[in-house]
């Protein structure tokens, strides 16, 4: 553990991902090779930061975001986009022990927005170092692509955040919009 | 073998069909409303309409996956998981690579269904008739073989599939893909409308048309209306769309002449030397391995493609020493598909007021225009027809971050995006080919289908203008942000393989005659998409479907006469 630790903040303080790499991190039993149950609390927060609740209808965490992460991160993810995900975790509480000596879960809501803001342009400067790299990817990208994909496919999001119809019976080609009307959850 | 008298009349039917898909479906129906006492041969297992269907009425939220395949599934079906279709939702339809290996010698998707109704419970439905454009073509630019038959010969034929079927669509009046016996047609968007004008306006030649859809606009024969769900690859318990399973099937069986055995792999077709013809088929029982034989005096052989050239080459005899049917050597041969890699997208900044209710099965189309008419191409042979789709997308979350505002941005429509794909002819190449292996087998001891095909020369030549003719049609509609991609993707994926078993003229260059039978066994009619001369641009099911009606119908009058 100790160990980990040490190598965590090498990480934090280098702020490159040279130390994961895997041989240092095969020799180390990492607890981060799954997604736990406090993961999924965690997870609820910060797709709840990404979608939240507003007045009209329930955010990420109402629709159970961090279960649908797990799901998703042990059935569906590629092997490369579990390991952006696991270390990506890691890094992600890093970034806000070091930006508010504190960690994640203890922000307020404007101090977990200061702080993903700052972790999208980081993952915005990234996406154009790293663009030639096939299948780069940033670990907030990940975690944002996922907050949308599982809370708009969700019954909340499909149905209140935007417009469900199970059955429409009919088709028009042609209907008037007016803006802010929500958009159709499946095509 | 041993099989005594008694289990030859209990395995003796008055006519085979070997397959229960979009074409043996047919093949059954009609032989028995002509009183035949058929039986179906079904290789994989039963899909009974609706009992069957366990996730046509699911929600998004109701899938441990939202619909997207789990990793594993994925690792293990790399050819699979390459076909649009093939979701959580509908991958209790397809069958698994590993289950049905085949040797691609060059890249070849082979997407597969086998169970009862196969590929008809997740095909596409659309459904143009083909023209004396196509029939004609290889006989005027000396391309493979004449088709023995033209458009007259099958136009009875398909107004009669499409008044059984049900299709929705609108008399267009455009002579590549003659009008039909149609329901009304669905509508266009407001999009759609507008490249259908501009593309009038701007071409001569170019008319956007909604798709002819094998979906019912209204009830049809106890069946549907189609409900707007467009989840039709689940199977649709309003019977809103045609397969085997909700219509060609249940009218066999109401006839009580029809009998269905699943699980049942079809291994060869018997010929009987001294009568000179065939007389059964053998089978290997898919779950015990099992062989059993079935006789009758027709068989239909409708295993889809490449199944039925394997079971004619499978189908050994000291008078078909390589295979039942080829005489000329052209069995396995001229295998083709569609080449839909071609692909245009593009945004348009305006009708920001329209939107859209429903969700349609199908979308608009834009017939050839290339070598027809007054065009003429000089890179290339035959022509394309593009899939058009309008729809407003979702709107882009570039430069919102997190929290409430993108949330909101991420619940309303963006830009109207236009999608074109292309559906380009290929050519009847003699060296595209399907043979047996020599030395590798599947499961039940079948040997394996080794593949040999890619697209030409006409096809990459024909690639560049389709890009480019689609691009230039958007950009003229006022679109932006134009991209056009050549996916690359290897020959099959367009599921529409066709030929290997050719219809044509004479024994010594084609495997079948013009009324679908095997030269030399002449009570074997193969009415797939095995035996295609050539493949126009057209989606090929509905003439798949035209022919086999043909087929029975005149096998039917063939056995009043004696003459099968």
């Amino acid at each position: 553990m100790k160990r980990r630790d040490a190598i965590k903040k090498i990480t934090v303080f280098t702020g490159g991902v040279i130390f994961l790499s895997t041989g240092m991190m095969s020799s180390c039993k990492s607890p981060r090779d799954r997604i736990s149950d406090e993961d999924v609390l965690l997870l609820d927060e910060i797709g709840e930061t990404i979608i939240p609740q507003t007045s009209d209808c329930g955010g990420a965490r109402a629709a159970k975001i961090g279960l649908y992460m797990k799901v998703m991160f042990d059935e569906c993810l590629s092997t490369q986009e579990r390991k952006v995900f696991l270390d990506g975790l890691v890094k992600f509480e890093a970034a806000a022990r070091e930006k508010f000596k504190t960690d994640f879960l203890d922000l307020d809501s404007a101090e977990k927005k200061e702080l993903f803001l700052g972790l999208q342009g980081e993952a915005a400067r990234y996406g154009m170092n790293q663009g030639k790299v096939a299948g780069s990817l940033h670990y907030f990208d990940l975690f944002k692509k996922m907050t949308i994909d599982g809370y708009f496919t969700s019954e909340i999001g499909a149905t209140k955040a935007r417009r469900y119809q199970a059955v429409p019976g009919q088709f028009k080609g042609c209907i008037s919009y007016v803006k802010g009307d929500r958009a159709w959850a499946t095509s | 073998m041993n099989v005594n008298t008694k289990a030859v009349a209990q395995h003796t039917y008055d006519a085979i069909v070997i397959g229960s898909g979009i074409t043996g479906g047919w093949a059954a129906k009609e032989l028995c409303e002509k009183g035949l006492k058929t039986l179906v041969i079904e290789r994989g297992r039963m899909v009974e309409h609706i009992k069957d269907y366990p996730t046509a009425n699911l929600s998004p939220w109701e899938f441990k996956h939202r619909n997207i395949l789990p990793l594993k599934d994925r690792e293990e079906n790399p050819i699979l998981s390459r076909c649009y279709a093939y979701e959580e939702s509908t991958a209790h339809f397809f069958a698994k690579d590993a289950d049905h290996p085949y040797v691609q010698v060059r890249p070849f998707d082979w997407i597969k269904g086998y169970q009862v109704g196969g590929k008809s419970l997740m095909w596409a439905r659309w459904t143009q008739r083909w023209s004396d454009l196509d029939f004609e073509a290889n006989a005027k630019e000396g391309i493979a073989v004449d088709w023995p038959i033209r458009y007259g010969d099958l136009a009875p034929w398909y107004s009669y599939v499409e008044r059984f079927v049900g299709i929705s669509g609108n008399r267009d009046g455009l002579p590549q893909i003659p009008d039909g016996e149609y329901l009304p047609p669905m509508e266009m968007n407001c999009m759609e409308t507008h490249l259908k004008k501009s593309l009038s306006a701007n071409f001569s030649d170019r008319h956007l048309v909604i798709s002819r859809t094998a979906n019912l606009s209204q009830a049809h024969l106890g069946r549907g209306p189609c409900q707007y769900r467009n989840l039709c690859f689940r199977g649709c318990p309003f019977g809103g769309y045609f397969s085997s399973n909700s219509t060609t099937l249940p009218a066999a069986e109401r006839t009580g002449n029809l009998t269905l055995v699943t699980n049942a792999v079809v291994h060869s077709i018997i010929y009987d030397q001294n009568l000179k013809k065939a007389k059964g088929v053998r089978v290997i029982d898919a779950l015990t391995n099992e062989v059993r034989e079935y006789f009758a005096k027709v068989i239909f052989l409708n295993a889809g493609t490449l199944n039925s050239t394997l079971i004619l080459m499978n189908s050994k005899s000291s008078r078909f020493p390589n295979g039942m049917g080829n005489d000329s050597g052209e069995l396995g041969h001229n295998l083709m598909d569609h080449n839909y890699n071609g692909r245009i997208t593009g945004e348009f900044h305006g009708y920001e007021n329209q939107y859209y209710e429903g969700r349609r099965p199908t979308g608009t189309y834009l017939p050839r225009f290339r070598n027809f008419g007054n065009d003429k191409q000089k890179d290339f042979l035959r022509g394309y027809a593009f899939a058009c789709n309008a729809s407003r997308v979702i709107k882009s979350d570039d430069g919102v971050a997190i929290g409430a505002e993108l949330k909101q941005t991420l619940s309303e429509p963006g830009l109207w995006k236009v999608g074109l794909v292309s559906m380009g002819e290929c050519l009847p190449l003699h060296q595209n080919k399907v043979s047996l292996s020599k030395d590798k087998v599947d499961k039940w001891g079948m040997p394996l289908l080794e593949i040999d095909a890619a697209f030409g020369a006409n096809e990459h030549n024909m690639m560049k203008d389709i890009l480019k003719s689609g691009a230039e049609m958007l950009e003229k509609a006022g679109l932006v942000n134009i991209q056009t991609n050549d996916t690359g993707n290897a020959m099959g994926l367009g599921i529409h393989e066709m030929g290997t078993a050719r219809m044509g003229r004479s024994s010594k260059t084609s495997v079948l005659n013009g009324n679908n039978q095997v030269w030399g066994a002449e009570n074997v009619f193969v009415t797939d998409g095995s035996c295609m001369t050539s493949g126009a641009c057209q989606n090929p099911s509905l003439t798949y479907m035209a022919l086999t009606a043909r087929a029975a119908n005149f096998a039917v009058e063939e056995l009043k006469k004696n003459n099968l």
